[in-house]
């Protein structure tokens, strides 16, 4: 079943495009990951999603709900954590946790004390006096502990330590486990690496590409190190292969996936007595859209 | 040593780049403030002796000095300066302090709770630089003041106010604004964050006002040991006492030492006051939307009914001596005495409340106004992606600004009617009263919807509604003195309603503004319900 389906999204701010076609879909029980460097679009897309900000152009539905008209609706199946979380400075940050969960429709008072446990949060503070990961930790906090269908994260752990990173890893891990869906936008590659099924990748308003982590992989190139009896100098001349370095009898380089069985053919005449392959990082995947190389 | 005052200078060059328009606006408005209404306060009472007598007396009422402060002077020495002195030291005084207070706190500890402090203090900037850099700008700022407050008053040119009762006037202010900079600058260091600065400088500038309220009529002396006592114990105009203003400049250096060593001794960031921890739960009535609204406005609410109520009681309560005051007194009589079929305390109530209503405003657009920051600060944004609509954020802050509009009018029609109850032979009823209030509202109402129509549709351009205030201030102050040319008037909406009881109530009209307002209001929530969230 999908949870969200956007289409051909679009914003524009007076003439300048934020927003240029954002196409992507999340499955029931799915973890989807949002990638894209600051300014890409993603937090207007999540924007959008909520009905904070109207989009210009193409459909976006969540439920199989209109995300601006039927807003009330698809937000009480929902839960949110922001980029940027803004509270109040003369409330407790426990005021707050309570007040969030009240107004999302949840009562958990089990789940929300062991999250703010975990977390190791101190919710008798002013919020003026936390720092950025302590608010993320409150919105967080909020957020776990309610009882919703698709959970909406943008950036949620780029204030937070590693202690806590892997804390809310777990807790991801733990509704994905209940089958609930989740948007996880982020920069961290790592953790979309191990939480998520399937990544979408935005780059200046426009997703550039969306599937399985094996999937775009296929779309990569694996990186190969050979060790071969001769200086495997012919390498140079065939096509498909990049960033080579050749140092004696020793070979790093790049493969387009398609071109594996020409350069294989290439290399045996010298005598291979390694060969081991690499699948690109999500880093190399993100640097290849974002650079070109 | 030197270390701790490294690149103080340097501080305090970039410090002025940043405030130069605050301290050029806050130098006019001040100096403005403090000797620009000597010359209308001279031609309304000072020209004819038999008016200073009068004012003598209805200033010797404790409501007045309990609000004003005492004179020192006599019957005989109660010259226009005296009286001058007497209606605007203190009352400056405190204008003075709240000014150097959020100054002084928002350029030292709101700067360190900012994180910006950290990032200046990596650099090779002493310890005590940033402090000694805004101590230097306070007084700077002051001097200034001083020089301009003094020019402003010799250049009125009134009979009896010499060249060094004027400078001992200003320089009194002057002291205040400085002594009460070093006060805030010591919460500074004592508290664990600039709410709790401010809260607690706010809280001594308060008590040290109520103490003198009681001690200025038993224990005059007493005022000696109370820092806003130093204002008016100069006497100045009578007899011209330079000490209390020593006393107020030394007792400032002190306050300035004591900050440094606090400030040496502490962490930055940190406070010596605990900081006080919350509650860990909600109470319940925090746990919905109306309930969060209520609670975030909530000192701000109190703070203004507060004020209204005082500021209706203070015109009340010189209701009493108007009698008195409109007969001997040419110019008032004029003013007044035109239509005989209402007497005095009706004609001067009914012009009162355009002023009572005009704060009124203030307050209710302020408390409207938040829907819009909390917005711009994106703090409803969580909220948002809750099942609250956006009809209900709308409606609830629309309608609790009627309410606010309603109550706070309120409180000044019973601040104003409970003074004049106490100082009048036979008071005006609450009724009476009620109704020259309750006209206004519709203008008030019109107010709100005006800014509910900024607020669906020019979210970024809110802040017009103050320029509308102003203009509609100005007309209403001024409007009858100058020759405004009609069509200009007829913009300010206070203009359409009739000041009751001399004018008569006219349903029309204001029903007529009431479908208005509604109206507005109504399309601004179309505005507000398919536009973008804005942030900053």
């Amino acid at each position: 079943m999908i949870i969200a389906e956007i289409k051909g999204l679009q914003k524009n701010y007076k003439s300048t495009p934020a927003l240029k076609n954002v196409t992507m879909e999340l499955n029931s029980g799915e973890v989807l990951g949002f990638i894209g460097p600051n300014g890409a679009g993603k937090s207007t897309t999540i924007r959008i999603l909520l009905g904070i900000i109207k989009s210009s152009g193409g459909t976006a539905k969540i439920f199989g709900k209109d995300v601006w008209k039927d807003s009330i609706e698809i937000h009480k199946q929902l839960a949110y954590v922001p980029g940027d979380v803004n509270l109040w400075p003369n409330l407790t940050g426990g005021e707050i946790i309570d007040l969030f969960m009240r107004l999302q429709g949840t009562k958990n008072n089990g789940r929300r004390d062991e999250l703010i446990q975990k977390f190791q949060l101190d919710p008798k503070k002013k919020a003026r006096t936390y720092s950025k990961g302590n608010r993320q930790k409150v919105a967080l906090i909020a957020a776990l502990a309610s009882n919703a269908e698709l959970y909406i994260f943008d950036e949620p752990t780029s204030g937070l330590d590693p202690l806590m990173e892997a804390v809310f890893q777990e807790e991801v891990e733990k509704l994905k486990g209940q089958g609930k869906s989740i948007l996880l936008s982020s920069h961290i590659l790592s953790e979309v690496e191990r939480l998520c099924d399937r990544v979408a990748i935005i780059r200046q308003g426009e997703v550039i590409e969306t599937g399985t982590l094996e999937e775009l992989r296929h779309l990569t190139r694996y990186q190969y190190r050979i060790t071969t009896k001769e200086n495997p100098v012919g390498l140079k001349q065939v096509s498909g292969v990049h960033d080579l370095v050749i140092n004696g009898n020793q070979a790093v380089f790049q493969a387009d996936s398609d071109r594996i069985d020409a350069i294989l053919e290439a290399i045996v005449p010298y005598h291979v007595v390694k060969l081991a392959s690499v699948p690109p990082t999500l880093e190399a995947l993100f640097m290849r859209h974002y650079t070109g190389k | 040593m030197k270390n701790r005052f490294n690149q103080t200078g340097m501080i305090f060059l970039h410090t002025l780049r940043r405030d130069w328009l605050k301290l050029l606006i806050w130098t006019v408005a001040l100096s403005l403030f403090a000797g620009g209404f000597a010359k209308s306060l001279y031609e309304m009472y000072g020209k004819d002796p038999a008016g200073l007598v009068t004012m003598y007396e209805t200033m010797k009422n404790p409501a007045m000095i309990a609000m004003l402060g005492p004179t020192l002077a006599t019957a005989k020495t109660y010259s226009i300066g005296a009286m001058y002195a007497q209606e605007m030291i203190l009352f400056t005084a405190l204008v003075f302090a709240i000014v150097s207070i959020m100054h002084v706190i928002s350029r030292t500890r709101k700067e360190e709770d900012d994180g910006i402090t950290e990032l200046i203090r990596s650099f090779q900037v002493g310890r005590l630089a940033n402090t000694t850099a805004i101590v230097l700008e306070m007084f700077l700022l002051h001097v200034v003041i001083i020089a301009f407050s003094t020019i402003l008053l010799q250049v009125q040119n009134i009979p009896g106010l010499s060249f060094s009762s004027n400078l001992l006037y200003s320089a009194s202010l002057g002291a205040q604004g400085f002594l009460w900079a070093m006060i805030a600058l010591i919460f500074v260091q004592l508290a664990a964050g600039a709410g709790g600065a401010r809260g607690l400088s706010f809280l001594t500038i308060g008590f040290f006002y109520i103490l003198r309220m009681g001690t200025d009529m038993s224990a005059p002396d007493a005022s000696w040991f109370n820092p806003l006592g130093w204002s008016y114990l100069v006497n100045v105009y009578v007899s011209d006492d330079w000490f209390p203003i020593v006393i107020a400049f030394v007792v400032s250096i002190v306050f300035l030492v004591i900050s440094y060593m606090l400030e040496q001794a502490r962490d930055m960031g940190a406070g010596y006051l605990p900081e006080r921890s919350g509650r860990d739960h909600a109470k319940e009535r925090l746990l919905s939307l109306p309930g969060l609204v209520l609670r975030l406005q909530k000192t701000f609410i109190i703070s203004w009914l507060f004020s209204l109520f005082i500021a209706g009681a203070m015109y009340g309560s010189i209701f009493g001596d108007m009698d008195d005051f409109v007969s001997d007194n040419e110019i008032m009589k004029q003013m007044f005495l035109h239509n005989a079929n209402y007497t005095i305390q009706e004609q001067f109530m009914s012009v009162l409340f355009v002023i009572l209503s005009l704060l009124t405003t203030i307050f209710i657009i302020g408390s409207l106004m938040k829907l819009m920051n909390e917005e711009k600060k994106g703090r409803w944004d969580q909220l948002y992606a809750t099942k609250i609509s956006r009809a209900k954020f709308y409606w609830y802050h629309v309608i609790m600004t009627f309410l606010l509009g309603v109550i706070g009018q309120f409180a000044a029609i019973l601040g104003l009617y409970l003074a004049q109850r106490s100082v009048m032979d036979t008071p005006l009823s609450l009724w009476e009263v009620s109704k020259s209030g309750i006209i206004w509202l519709p203008a008030i109402f019109f107010f709100i919807g005006i800014l509910a129509v900024l607020i669906g549709w020019l979210p970024r351009f809110t802040v017009v509604i103050w320029g509308y205030l102003i203009f509609a201030f100005f007309i209403s102050y001024f409007g009858q003195m100058m020759d405004i040319p009609e069509f200009v008037t007829k913009l300010d909406v206070f203009s359409y309603i009739p000041k009751v009881p001399v004018e008569e109530w006219k349903w029309g009209a204001i029903i007529l503004i009431k479908l208005i307002a509604l109206l507005l209001i109504v399309i601004g929530f179309i505005g507000y319900k398919k536009r973008d969230l804005v942030s900053e």
